[in-house]
C-alpha cells in the first residue's frame, strides 16, 4: 500500500493532485478534475499500447515476417499454452471476467486476445539467417516470438535468450513498454497541470527536477528493461546451478562484448577487483562511469549499448555474488521500493499543491479534455483501423499452411 | 592434427578459445561464419538485418567471432607454413612474432586480440593432440 502510494504519487501527479484536491476541499470541479485525469490515465495508456503494438507489429512484419527471408515454424498450441503460463504472458486473460466483458463492450476490442503468444522458428532462406531471438510485443493481440534455432537445439543458455524475450513480451514487460510509450504524453500534461498551480519559487524548482528526472529515467529505460528481463530469466531457470552457469557464460558474454572499447576495457579491469556485494555498490560504480564517459571527447565515448551491456554485467557480477554465498537472486522490479522511497519528496509535494489548491485549474482540465475527444476520434477511426490491418496482415502471412508449418515440441524444455 | 579439415580445425579452436560465443550462436553457425570467410563475404550477407523488437544482442557476438574465425584460419595458415619451413613447430613467442609482422594488429578489434595468447596456446594443443 505505501509503495503503491508512492509510486502512483510520483508517476501520477495530476491524479494525485485532484485526489486529495477532492477529499479536502470537496467541491463540484474537483471531481470533475479527478474524473477527467482518471480517463485521461486510460485513454493515453491505451493509446500507448496502441501506438507500440503498432510499432512492433509493423517491425515485425518488415523485419521477418514480409518478403520471402524465412520459412515460419508455428510452435504448437499446448507448448505455447505451457510458454504463456510459465511466463505469465496474456495481460487481458489474467483480467477479472467482469472487466472481461467491459473491455470486450469497448469500441477497441479486437476479438484476437484469445492468443496472447505466438512462437516461431525463424528459418533462414538464401544462407541467410535471423541470428538472434527477437520479441515483438502487441498489447492488442499476440506478441510474436521468433527463435533463430530449433526448440529440441536449446541448451540452458539458449533456454535463458528464450526466457529473456519472454520477458518482454509478458505482463510485466508489457506494462513496462506501456509506461515508456505514454510516459512523454503524461509529462507533458502533468507539467502544464503543475504550471498552473505552482506559487512559489520552490515549487518550480521541484517542478523541474521532477520533469529533469523524468526525461532521465526515460532515457536509462530501455537499459533498465533488460536488466530486468535478464533478471527475470535467470529467476525462471530451473535451479541455482543452471543460474550458475548461465551467469559465468554471460559474464564471459558481457566482457566480449565490451572488450572492443578502450574505456569498457578498462573498466572491466578495474572491475574484477570490484566486488558486487550490495545494489547501492553497482550503483556507485555505474556512476563513476557516466561521470568518466562524459569526460571523454563524443569520438571515444561509450555508445549507449555499450553502457547497457555495462549495467548488465554489474548485475551479472551482483547475482554472482549473492550464489556464491548462498543467497537466491534478489528479484528486480520496475519500480522497487528503494526507487520510489527516493521518490517520495515529489509525492508529498504533489500531495501538497492539492492540499493548497482550493480549486481545480481549468485551463489545463480544457486542454486534457479535448485531447481526449481528439484522441478517441483518432483511435476509433485511426490507430485500431490500422492495428486491426497489422494484424490481419501478420494473419494473412502466418496462419496459411504453405507459409507455416506447426510442428510438436516436447514440454520438458521447462523442466530441463 | 589428423584427419580433420581445415574447418574443422577452425571450428575446434574456436569452441575452446570462444566457448560461451560459441554455444550462443551454434555450430552450424560458425561452419557459416568459415565459409563466408574464405568466400570474403561481409557478414551482411549472412544475417538479415531485423532492427526492430527486443532482442539479446547476439548480433556484435556475430561480429566478434566472424573476425575471430578469420584470425583462426590465418594464425593456423601461418603455423602451418611456419612448420613445414622450419620442421618444426613454432614457439608462443615465434608465432606472436609471425602474427606481428602479417600486421594483425590492424586488421581486427582489440575484443579478438585480446584471446589472441589464448588462440596460439590453442593451436598448438591441437597440434600436439
Amino acid at each position: 500500500m505505501i509503495n503503491w502510494f508512492l509510486y502512483q504519487g510520483y508517476c501520477n501527479p495530476a491524479l494525485m493532485i485532484c485526489l486529495s484536491g477532492f477529499i479536502l476541499h470537496p467541491s463540484f470541479s474537483w471531481f470533475i478534475g479527478l474524473l477527467v485525469v482518471y480517463i485521461f490515465q486510460l485513454i493515453a495508456l491505451t493509446w500507448a499500447d496502441a501506438q507500440c503494438s503498432i510499432k512492433h507489429l509493423t517491425e515485425a512484419y518488415n523485419d521477418i515476417i514480409s518478403g520471402d527471408k524465412y520459412i515460419l515454424h508455428l510452435i504448437d498450441n499446448s507448448t505455447t499454452k505451457s510458454i504463456q503460463e510459465f511466463s505469465s504472458i496474456g495481460i487481458y486473460q489474467k483480467l477479472p471476467v467482469p472487466m472481461k466483458k467491459i473491455i470486450k463492450a469497448s469500441p477497441w476490442y479486437v476479438d484476437v486476445y484469445k492468443e496472447p503468444l505466438r512462437v516461431f522458428i525463424a528459418e533462414g532462406k538464401e544462407g541467410k539467417s535471423l541470428g538472434e531471438p527477437k520479441a515483438y510485443t502487441n498489447f492488442r493481440g499476440s506478441s510474436l516470438v521468433f527463435l533463430h534455432r530449433p526448440f529440441d537445439e536449446l541448451d540452458t543458455l539458449d533456454r535463458f535468450f528464450l526466457l529473456h524475450e519472454l520477458e518482454h513480451v509478458n505482463l510485466d514487460g508489457a506494462m513496462q513498454l506501456s509506461q515508456i510509450y505514454s510516459r512523454p504524453l503524461l509529462v507533458f500534461f502533468n507539467l502544464v497541470l503543475l504550471c498552473f498551480l505552482a506559487t512559489s519559487w520552490w515549487h518550480w524548482v521541484l517542478i523541474a527536477i521532477y520533469v529533469i528526472i523524468n526525461l532521465f529515467a526515460h532515457l536509462q529505460s530501455t537499459g533498465k528493461r533488460e536488466v530486468i528481463a535478464d533478471n527475470g530469466a535467470l529467476l525462471k531457470l530451473s535451479n541455482t546451478e543452471e543460474q550458475k552457469e548461465v551467469i559465468t557464460d554471460l559474464i564471459d558474454f558481457g566482457s566480449s562484448v565490451l572488450q572492443g572499447t578502450n574505456l569498457a576495457s578498462e573498466w572491466m579491469k578495474h572491475s574484477f577487483s570490484f566486488r558486487a556485494e550490495e545494489i547501492k555498490e553497482i550503483r556507485k560504480e555505474r556512476m563513476k562511469i557516466h561521470k568518466l564517459n562524459a569526460s571523454l571527447p563524443k569520438k571515444d565515448r561509450l555508445t549507449h549499448s555499450n553502457i547497457v551491456w555495462m549495467d548488465r554485467l554489474f548485475h551479472f557480477r551482483w547475482y554472482e555474488y549473492k550464489l556464491k554465498e548462498d543467497q537466491p537472486i534478489p528479484h528486480l522490479g520496475w519500480s522497487s521500493f528503494y526507487d520510489n522511497v527516493a521518490m517520495l519528496p515529489f509525492s508529498l509535494f504533489f500531495l501538497y499543491i492539492g492540499i493548497i489548491s482550493t480549486s481545480a485549474p481549468t485551463f489545463p482540465l480544457i486542454l486534457i479534455v479535448i485531447f481526449i475527444i481528439l484522441d478517441v476520434f483518432w483511435m476509433q477511426f485511426g490507430y485500431m483501423n490500422q492495428l486491426v490491418k497489422v494484424i490481419n496482415k501478420i494473419e494473412s502471412k502466418v496462419v496459411k499452411p504453405d507459409v507455416t508449418e506447426s510442428i510438436c515440441v516436447q514440454d520438458s524444455w521447462l523442466e530441463n | 592434427m589428423p584427419n580433420m579439415t581445415r574447418k574443422e580445425e577452425v571450428k575446434e579452436i574456436i569452441k575452446r578459445v570462444w566457448r560461451v560465443q560459441f554455444k550462443a550462436i551454434g555450430d552450424s553457425s560458425i561452419e557459416q561464419l568459415y565459409e563466408a570467410v574464405q568466400a570474403k563475404k561481409p557478414l551482411d550477407e549472412l544475417l538479415n538485418s531485423a532492427e526492430g523488437g527486443s532482442s539479446f544482442d547476439l548480433h556484435s557476438t556475430w561480429q566478434l567471432l566472424y573476425e575471430a574465425v578469420d584470425l583462426t584460419a590465418n594464425a593456423l595458415a601461418l603455423y602451418t607454413l611456419w612448420k613445414q619451413r622450419n620442421e618444426r613447430s613454432p614457439s608462443k613467442k615465434e608465432m606472436l612474432q609471425l602474427l606481428r609482422e602479417a600486421k594483425i594488429e590492424n586488421s581486427y578489434s582489440r575484443a579478438v586480440l585480446e584471446r589472441l595468447d589464448i588462440l596460439i596456446d590453442q593451436i598448438a594443443k591441437q597440434d600436439n593432440d
